[in-house]
């Protein structure tokens, strides 16, 4: 008996315990770096789009100091319940991204394996072009436009694009909407409105043609009455989905009730779930199948854990998957990869983000070379998440008050 | 240094001429709408119309007493002040984000500025800054227009508005019944008179730490053992244990003051069905947060629903809520009996007074959270519950913590609380003042230059 105890008392003493959790703007970037003492650092990363959250990852500092980061989820179970909503989901997300890398690296295992295993080699990923080549505005530039996202070096298979109250439509066409206050993210759709945005994605689909997929990233913005006949009327299209027409982006609340409306009247698969945080804040959506798919970010849904529970929970319902990830940064990817290898089979791509600036190729070992090959990202089997700094390189892109982030 | 201090103060002597002078200004104006007919052409008027637009200067927030103090200043010299929940001193870089979205703003226009920053708050505490700033606007708004923030939210419908003890605390004498039915007798005792007590049984009073064998749970969510999981099965032990007491309770209030217990969250939807059967024969008045609640960043209405189904005894939530839409589901499907949003997490008093409405629409009784929400959360929360409608019970009254508080806010009744209820003033804004000069000394360093 005593034995057993002393044997216990060892095994829990040689628990890895987190030394510090730094967090560092690289390029716009918020990247974070978990310590430990037994010199295994684990990296995590928030959306390139919130250089703000400095503060909001460091915040969590206090509650991980001296804990074990192989027990993943029970660190998680100090800090989740302070995340919510994006961007408020990010900070614990990439810790939690980032205590993987370690448990990983600690048990010498890629994360797919503490993950339930990888069911594919190779993991799809979808490309989001907001891109500046369109040739002109008027519907008919879209064929062109169409026609270039084809002859994209990576193969992709998938393409979503911005349409309607994202990416700016609301704004540059005139017209666009009946609404006139100062807020820009939602309004009454004109029938001109929604005539040019069918315009221009007919002329898409005409350029694209039909080996590949097109997604459109609509809102959130529309009232339901106008997202319901925009859904009815690009039903001939086949598209891909249609994302966030109602909700996403910065808005913190689901509205189940108004998906399911819209999902039931109409054949185009309806898609969001971005900006929410927990399985919680899923259930109503996968319960009542309000949406055909679902697009959790991994670095705003509480991590990678939670997004394959997520992705389970949402097969079980007939519910397909294909997160969200266009900011998420070369440790995104490579979160993305190790999740997405081990979700079920309802899982569709995930939305790859290009390393932007290209110094991160330079900087970060384990990116695949070509990033993408066929539509496809490469798996990774080293140990953790698969990719780690070049610490040598890297330094020269942190800022003053962060360079002693590698230390 | 000489210099600066005597700038500082000059500057704040033209702030507050400029503040009479402009409210004067608003006095006349009032009066003179009875006589309106008579000015219509008048070229004073037209002048006083054409009165340049109010511009947000500055958003500043102070650690006061471990609580977050908002000031937002303006060009024409009126200042608003809001604060966010004494348990979040954290909470300052949090507020200051927002800045850059008010600077230059027009603050009489309160809900064309949160449609600015709204979306960017979230579920507790993440709700906490976009309210403080809210509130803040309304005592803009209201003192640019010379009015009490009551009259810019429909006008006040009661001229007290009743108030439930949640935190002026009696200590219990020890943990057996007698001593729960001692510290009834005591709470009942009290000089402000509350007609309702709220007190903490279960996973929110710690039961599942302080009680042996309360719960079948073991979870240690850290390597800590003493950090003890915050959700479990309740065992029969821990239900009676509860029961018990809260007899003891009711024995000593007796009937004359209704008791509200906060439960958790961390009951299992079973334990808590049968814990709100068992306590139907002492006639709570709610039972808070049982499945949901502090930071539990999602609703879970459904469950709710059938907990709410299953007793006689009124069921309650909502303070971690942020946002109408975050009330929608526990609304439309009846999902509770009583909703208890705080004004400093659910996006402020308009908020707040929106939802009331919509949950008397569902015949849903309303309780408002305030417990840490500081003196300035009380004038907030008598300005909007005297406006709310008759579905409004009473707000989490907060006492003065620490006591400094009394001595540098003035404005509020004297004593602030009789008979449970808090009788409505009306002065312009929030219609309280804080004395610059005597609160200094709680500034911090950082802080100093919070009221310049």
């Amino acid at each position: 008996m005593k034995n057993i105890n002393q044997t216990r008392n060892t095994k829990a003493q040689s628990g890895i315990k987190i030394t510090d959790l730094r967090c560092a703007i690289m390029g716009n970037s918020p990247v974070i770096r978990i310590t430990t003492d037994a010199g295994i650092s684990g990296y995590g990363q928030a959306e390139t789009a919130k250089p703000y959250l400095k503060p909001f990852v460091l915040f969590y500092k206090d509650y991980l100091m001296g804990e074990d980061p192989t027990n993943v989820e029970r660190v998680m179970l100090k800090i989740r319940r302070m995340g919510s909503f994006k961007p408020y989901g990010s900070a614990v997300s990439a810790i939690e991204i980032a205590l993987w890398d370690i448990a990983g690296k600690a048990a010498g295992l890629p994360v797919y394996k503490l993950l339930g295993g990888k069911i594919r080699d190779k993991v799809r990923c979808y490309n989001t072009n907001y891109s500046s080549r369109k040739p002109g505005t008027m519907p008919k530039d879209y064929i062109e436009y169409g026609a270039n996202l084809k002859t994209s070096k990576y193969g992709f298979t998938i393409f979503k694009v911005a349409v309607g109250f994202h990416g700016g439509m609301s704004r540059i066409v005139p017209n666009f909407t009946y609404g006139n206050s100062d807020s820009i993210f939602r309004g009454p759709l004109t029938e001109y409105g929604l005539k040019y945005m069918v315009d221009c994605v007919a002329a898409m689909k005409e350029g694209l043609g039909d080996g590949f997929g097109l997604a459109l990233d609509m809102g959130p913005g529309f009232m339901l009455s106008d997202a319901i006949r925009v859904a009815n009327i690009l039903e001939p299209f086949n598209l891909m989905w249609l994302e966030d027409m109602l909700t996403g982006d910065y808005t913190p609340y689901v509205m189940a009730d108004d998906y399911c409306e819209l999902t039931r009247s109409t054949t185009t698969p309806i898609h969001t779930g971005e900006q929410n945080y927990l399985r919680q804040n899923f259930r109503e959506l996968i319960d009542r199948h309000a949406v055909r798919i679902l697009g959790p970010d991994p670095e705003d849904v509480g991590g990678i854990a939670e997004l394959k529970w997520i992705g389970e929970y949402a097969d079980i319902h007939g519910l397909q998957i294909a997160p969200h990830g266009i900011f998420g940064g070369v440790i995104g990817n490579a979160a993305q990869a190790q999740v997405g290898a081990t979700m079920p089979e309802n899982y569709i791509a995930f939305e790859c983000c290009l390393p932007n600036p290209e110094w991160w190729y330079d900087i970060v070992e384990g990116i695949p070379d070509p990033l993408v090959k066929d539509g496809f990202f490469e798996v990774s089997d080293k140990p953790g998440l698969g990719v780690d700094f070049i610490v040598k390189t890297a330094r020269q892109y942190l800022s003053e008050e962060d360079k002693n982030f590698f230390d | 240094m000489k210099n600066k201090k005597e700038h500082i103060e000059q500057n704040g002597l033209q702030n507050s001429l400029s503040r009479r002078s402009f409210m004067k200004q608003s006095l006349t104006a009032s009066a003179g709408i009875v006589a309106a007919p008579n000015l219509i052409a008048s070229p004073v008027i037209q002048k006083t119309t054409a009165k340049p637009p109010v511009k947000i200067t500055d958003l500043r927030c102070a650690i006061m007493g471990n609580s977050p103090v908002v000031r937002i200043t303006t060009d024409q010299g009126i200042e608003g002040f809001g604060q966010a929940e004494t348990a979040k001193p954290y909470l300052k870089p949090f507020v200051l984000f927002y800045k850059d979205y008010l600077i230059g703003e027009d603050p009489t226009n309160v809900e064309r500025v949160m449609m600015k920053i709204r979306r960017m708050g979230s579920f507790k505490p993440w709700g906490s800054a976009v309210s403080a700033i809210e509130i803040a606007l309304w005592d803009i708004a209201g003192k640019a227009a010379g009015i009490p923030v009551y009259k810019l939210l429909g006008g006040k419908i009661r001229d007290q508005v009743r108030c439930y003890n949640g935190s002026v605390r009696v200590e219990r004498t020890g943990t057996d019944p007698k001593d729960y039915m001692q510290w009834g007798a005591n709470v009942k005792a009290l000089p402000q008179g509350f007609t309702i007590v709220k007190t903490a049984v279960g996973f929110h009073a710690g039961m599942n730490r302080s009680v042996p064998n309360f719960t079948y749970g073991n979870t240690s969510p850290s390597i800590s053992k003493k950090d003890v999981g915050r959700r479990g099965p309740i065992t029969e032990y821990g239900l009676k244990y509860m029961v018990e007491r809260v007899a003891a309770m009711k024995e000593g209030l007796g009937d004359g003051i209704g008791l509200a217990l906060d439960c958790g969250p961390g009951m299992l939807l079973s334990d808590a069905i049968r814990m709100a059967r068992i306590l139907e024969p002492y006639n709570l008045m709610w039972l808070e947060d049982m499945l949901t609640g502090d930071y539990t960043p999602y609703v879970m209405a459904d469950d709710y629903r059938e907990l709410t189904m299953s007793t006689t005894t009124p069921i309650h939530t909502g303070e971690e809520i942020y946002l109408r839409q975050n009330f929608r589901e526990l609304i439309e499907k009846h999902a509770v009996r009583i909703l208890g949003p705080d004004p400093e997490d659910m996006g402020g008093i308009a908020e707040m007074k929106w939802v009331s409405e919509y949950a008397d629409l569902h015949s849903i009784q309303f309780a408002p959270h305030g417990t840490f929400d500081g003196l300035i959360g009380v004038a907030a929360q008598v300005m909007a519950g005297a406006a709310m409608p008759e579905n409004y019970i009473a707000f989490e009254y907060c006492n003065a913590n620490p006591t400094w508080w009394n001595e540098i806010v003035s404005g509020l009744p004297n004593p602030i609380v009789k008979n449970g209820l808090i009788d409505v003033w009306d002065r312009p804004g929030l219609g309280i003042e804080i004395d610059k000069k005597g609160a200094r000394q709680y500034l911090a360093e950082e802080d100093k230059n919070f009221f310049d």
